[in-house]
Order: C-alpha cells, then structure tokens, then sequence
C-alpha cells in the first residue's frame, strides 16, 4: 500500500461526493496531506474506515466540505485543516462543547453480554481527576502533587476496593473515552518491571512529562455502547498515535508509539452519564523509561491495515 | 550559482523558523500565544501530543519538560497573563478551568494578588466546566499559596454560608493542615449540611486522608466526644450517623483487636464503630482500655463509655456489655476483674493487678461513675 493509492482512494471515493465549488478545496487538501508523514496516516486511516464499512465516504465529504483555507493553520497543516472542517461543521456548531462525529463507527456492541468485554480505562491520574473526581463532586486541582498523590491513596487501592458514590463519568471536551479490555491490559502490565512505559506505548498514549498512570475498571454489566473507534474519534489539531483499523470483531487496534510489538484492542464510548457503583481503580505507576517514537511505522502500520 | 544561493538562503530561513519554534528559546509572548493558541486549538508551533487528553494536562507537561527554571519561568508567567487578560465571561468557562488548573501547579507570584480579589469578589461563582465549580477551583488555588488569616476567615465564613458540599470538602482539606484540630470545627459545618449518603462516603474519604496525613488524635478526641454527647435531639443526629455509617464502610471495615496495634486512635474509634453490631470479649475490652497508654485516659473512657453504651442498647438479652470487679482486702492480694456480659464465667475473665496497673484500674473506675457498671437494683437482686 502506498499514498498514491491512498491519494486516488481520497479523490474519486471523497472529493467526488462534496459540493462541486468546495472540491477544489478537497484537492488542495490532499495535496497538502501528502506533504507530511501524519497528513499520510489522516488519510489512510479515513481510507481504512470507508473501505471497512465503518463511516460512509459522505461523512467526511461533508466534512471536507467545510474546510477553511483562509485560516493559516489550514494553509499549513492539512491535519489542522481537517480538525477545523470538523469543528465547523454545521453538526458541531451547535454545540462546540462536544463532536457530533465521536463514537461514529456503525461497529458498535451495546450491553455485551461476553464475559470477556470487561474494559479498563488507562489514564493519568490528572485525568482521572478531571474525569471522574471532580464530576462526582470530590473537587480537587488536578496537576499539583499532593492533589495527584490523595487521589491515588483514595481511590486506587486495588480493583478488589469498589469505590461509592462514585456515579458519574465524564468524558472531556471532545464526548468520548477510549477504553481497553482488562484481558489485554492485564497481558501488557503483568510481570513487567515498567508497567507506565509498557501502556504508555502499548496503549498509543505517547505522554511526556510528570505521568502517573492508573486503571479504571468498569464494573462488569455496565450498560453501555461501545463502537470501534473511527477516524473521527481522533484528535487531528495536534499529534496523536491512532490509526484506523478494520474486521476485528468491533475493536480497534492501538499502535505502539515504539512502533515494537503486540497492539491492544482499544473501543470507544460517549460520556455515561450515570454509571453503576462497583467501578474500582489500580494503580500502574510512572513511566520509568521516556517514550520511544517511530512515525515512520506508523505510517507503515496504517498503510499495512488498508 | 544564484539558484544554489536561493536554495541556501531558503535553507537557511526554514533553520531559522525552526530554531525560533523551539520551545527553549521561547519568550513570555512567544509562550503566551502558543498556551493561548493550543487551549483556542488553533494551530501552533512546535506540536504536541494531545490525542485525547484534556489540554491543561497536556500543557503541564510542557511545563515538567522544560530544563531550565528561567524558561518555566516565563511559562508562568504567560499563565498569569492569560489569566489576568482573558475576558470574564461564560463563553471562556473552559479556557479558564485550564487556566486555573495551570496556575494550582506554577503557582506564579504575579498572580497571587489577582486570584485572592478574584475569589473574594466570587467572579467564577456561576461558571462550572465538567462538574467542577471554578469558584471552588479558584478556591483551591489560592490555598497552594500561603493559607493566611485573611484566607482562613473567608473560608470560616463562607462555609456557613454554603450548601455546596463539594466545597465545604474543600474548606476542610484546606484547613486541616494548619495544626491540631483546626478543622473541626468546620467539620461540624460540614456535618450540618450532610443530608445525602454519597456526600458521607466522600466526607468519610476526606477524613480518611487527613488522619492518613496528620494523624487520628484530634478525629478520635472530637469523636469519642461527640458520639457521648449525641442525642437523637441533636441537629446532626442524623448526618453523624450517616457519617459513622461511612467511616464503618470505607476508613474501618474491619476490627482486629488481637493485631498488632499500629495506630491505637484508628483502633479507638474503629472499636466504638463496630459496637453497634458485636460484643466484645473480656480480652478485648481491656485491650481497648490498655489503649489509654497511647491514647490518654479521657478519649479512653469516653471510647469505653459509648462502646458500653451501644452494647447495652442493642442486647436484646439485657446482658450487660461487661462486668468490672475490683477488690479492696487488706489480707488477699486479689486481681481486678472484667468479665465479658456474653459469657460471664469468670474462668474466661480478663485480670490485672490493681497495684501493677493502677491507671487501667482508674479507666474502668470513670465508666463505672459514668454509668458502666450493673444497676443498682440489678446489683441487689444479685447479691
């Protein structure tokens, strides 16, 4: 697979369906895609999502339809230009506090009944603040020390301490969360010396800085629907580690910023607004080694899932 | 010749941008439109990872990756001045919660004053972004700075005022470490208000932590005080159940008097929690009065006293939660006697010497006066 064919993929299956007068902008865009290494992976993840049935070519014709080449950034960055179209959709505009176009992917589970679709959400204990804490009415700062430190000696005392009156989960800005099964998080982490490095590139995290992972375990029998993740569940505006992936019984695949072993399967989620009592967290540690990033396998890796 | 020229110079021109995109050669403005631009998403450079992860989170981690303390310096800085100059409004409620976030974390000194006015003049009372009320955060950030009286009367203030239970939390995390039983006080502020189960498991957490950090003495005293004092009269009778019901659940789950005792407080009030559902042996009634050695007579008397007192109302038997004899005889050296009221047999008893334990004899001694013994008529009818 190559970006000539991602790039002819783009033209005759996308840039087709937009409206005559933005189509020019379409092929600018393309052009400009091609010219990074990211811009390459957008496109062949947004190929990998056509091709596999997950979203339908117009959806991102449409998007493409609102793309903005007076803004500098989309001169610049065809990935900016992609995640400012999305912005601007009239879908999103309404509300700009969330994306209309998260947790797209027509690959969904909704209550699954397998024994095996327990999922954990790896973050960083910041994060879990942000989300979970402060939305349960236990308000803290997130980025200081001491605030990181109790909320680890307070709810991350082993999946075998069930928290209460914790009922709420929030997802972010962008409406949703990714997650993982415990299965595979449990195979990454076990026996490990480095556990924090090991999801941070296993899980295509990628975090730099003062990181302290923990895991959220769902309690079994949530009602949920969870969808494989899509393109449009990515954060396009800065650098991200996702790429698209297709026929894998509604999982995605994350990709190791190492770009060395295994994937885990990884899902998506809008925000629960209500969740049951029973979730419980571990905690997983600091990465001990920094991240080791390969771009280049990245992109070979999104090229090699078309 | 000249088109070598041209390339070099555009060489030479994409160094040059690339250099000054660097983050270590940023100054305060080139930070301040880069912090601006990332939280606008707008496009900047250098870029960073963000996936999806929330953009405070993502900018402190730009802040712990710089070397040098000048450069995180002038990252503050810019902090301080977005913060300073971006417009009060509701439409900028997330932008300020990250903002915010940043400045509990650099903590500039520019800024100091600025948040102190912002929070008296509660300008974020109406704005709150994924649950979190960003006049509690503000809150929050001026108690990473120096907690003085000014602060410390404001937060006594308004705790009466409030019935945000989120940030009565707060109030009391922020005042707990100021020394001794400071936050007491304002923990009965707290309590008056607590009408809702999941708000006693979060307290519970709370109080958790601050006797993880400071220590259980005060907690036990106020406590053991407390629980002695309540009637079902009491305006907090039922919030101090609630409460005790989720310190039973989430601090004390579990009572082991024949452990080891780590932290003879914790064990103290563990031990009058677990009095509403449990007898206790002999053995372990004098284990609990032994606690006086660490814990001081008064907070072990009245632990005795309400573990008495919580026995004796649930016995459906009538039998009395333990039975203390002492015996004064000039000719026999005998030992002092307690008894457990499940099983008095007196061949199970728990014994001391008077003489070698004249403070545990003293302990048992005050229950007695306050009413731990067996009842006047009952002791007639027995002799």
């Amino acid at each position: 697979m190559s970006w000539e064919i991602v790039r002819d993929e783009l033209l005759n299956n996308v840039v087709s369906l937009m409206t005559a007068e933005k189509q020019d902008d379409g092929r600018r865009w393309i052009e400009l895609l091609g010219e990074e290494t990211d811009g390459k992976r957008l496109g062949a993840c947004i190929i990998i999502d056509i091709r596999s049935g997950a979203l339908p070519a117009a959806t991102f014709a449409s998007i493409l339809d609102c793309l903005d080449f007076s803004k500098e950034g989309s001169r610049v960055s065809a990935r900016w230009a992609f995640h400012d179209a999305m912005q601007n959709h009239p879908a999103n505009r309404a509300d700009p506090s969330s994306c209309q176009f998260v947790c797209a992917s027509s690959f969904s589970v909704q209550n699954s009944s397998n024994p095996q679709d327990i999922y954990v959400r790896v973050l960083d204990v910041s994060e879990f603040i942000i989300f979970v804490l402060n939305y349960n009415g236990h308000s803290s700062a997130a980025l200081t020390r001491e605030d990181r430190e109790r909320a680890k000696r307070m709810y991350f005392k082993g999946f075998d301490h069930p928290w209460e009156a914790i009922d709420r989960m929030w997802s972010g800005g962008k409406g949703r969360v990714f997650v993982t099964a415990l299965e595979d998080l449990d195979e990454l982490i076990s026996n490990q010396t480095d556990p924090g490095a090991t999801v941070n590139d296993a899980l295509g995290l990628g975090m730099k800085g003062e990181i302290d992972f923990v895991a959220v375990k769902y309690e079994p029998g949530t009602a949920l629907t969870v969808h494989q993740p899509t393109t449009l569940d990515g954060n396009w505006a800065n650098d991200n580690w996702y790429v698209s992936c297709k026929g894998h019984d509604n999982w995605g695949l994350t990709h190791r910023c190492s770009g060395v072993g295994s994937a885990a399967r990884e899902r998506v989620h809008k925000a629960l607004p209500l969740i049951p009592e029973g979730f419980s967290g571990v905690h997983i540690g600091p990465p001990i080694a920094p991240v080791q990033e390969d771009r280049d396998k990245l992109l070979e890796d999104a090229f090699g899932r078309m | 010749m000249a088109n070598q020229q041209n390339e070099d110079i555009k060489q030479a021109a994409m160094e040059t941008v690339m250099e000054r995109r660097s983050f270590a050669r940023f100054n305060r403005e080139d930070w301040v439109k880069w912090i601006n631009g990332l939280l606008n998403e707008e496009f900047c450079e250098p870029t960073v990872t963000i996936a999806h992860h929330e953009p405070c989170i993502v900018l402190a981690n730009v802040y712990h990756q710089l070397e040098l303390k000048s450069q995180r310096d002038l990252f503050g800085e810019a902090v301080k001045i977005l913060f300073e100059t971006t417009p009060l409004i509701k439409q900028n409620t997330r932008y300020f919660r990250a903002i915010l976030e940043l400045l509990a974390l650099l903590k500039p000194y520019q800024a100091k004053t600025l948040l102190r006015s912002r929070l008296f003049s509660r300008d974020f009372a109406d704005m709150e972004d994924g649950g979190m009320n960003l006049h509690n955060l503000l809150l929050i950030v001026n108690s990473k700075y120096e907690v003085d009286e000014q602060l410390l009367e404001f937060i006594e203030r308004t705790a009466k005022e409030t019935s945000d239970f989120s940030y009565l939390l707060i109030c009391l995390r922020i005042v707990s470490p100021l020394g001794g039983g400071k936050y007491l006080p304002l923990l009965e502020d707290v309590l008056s208000r607590l009408t809702e189960w999941r708000n006693a498991i979060l307290l519970a957490r709370e109080l958790e932590d601050i006797m993880y950090l400071h220590g259980s003495r005060h907690f036990a005293e106020w406590y053991s005080a407390k629980l002695r004092a309540m009637s079902k009269e009491s305006d907090i009778f039922d919030a101090f159940e609630f409460l005790e019901g989720a310190l039973k659940k989430i601090v004390f789950p579990q009572l082991d008097l024949y452990a080891p005792v780590e932290n003879p407080f914790n064990t103290l009030i563990a031990a009058q929690l677990h009095a509403n559902d449990r007898f206790y042996s002999a053995k372990e009634v004098v284990r609990i009065a032994r606690l006086y050695r660490h814990t001081g007579r008064d907070v072990t008397v009245n632990a005795l006293v309400n573990i008495w007192n919580r026995i004796k109302t649930k016995s459906l038997s009538g039998a009395l939660p333990w039975y203390y004899q002492s015996y004064n005889s000039k000719f026999q050296r005998l030992p002092c006697q307690v008894s457990s009221g499940q099983s008095p047999d007196s061949s199970i008893s728990e014994k001391f010497f008077e003489d070698e334990e004249p403070e545990l004899a003293e302990i048992f001694e005050a229950t007695k006066d306050a009413g731990c013994r067996v009842p006047e008529m009952a002791w007639r009818k027995r002799a």
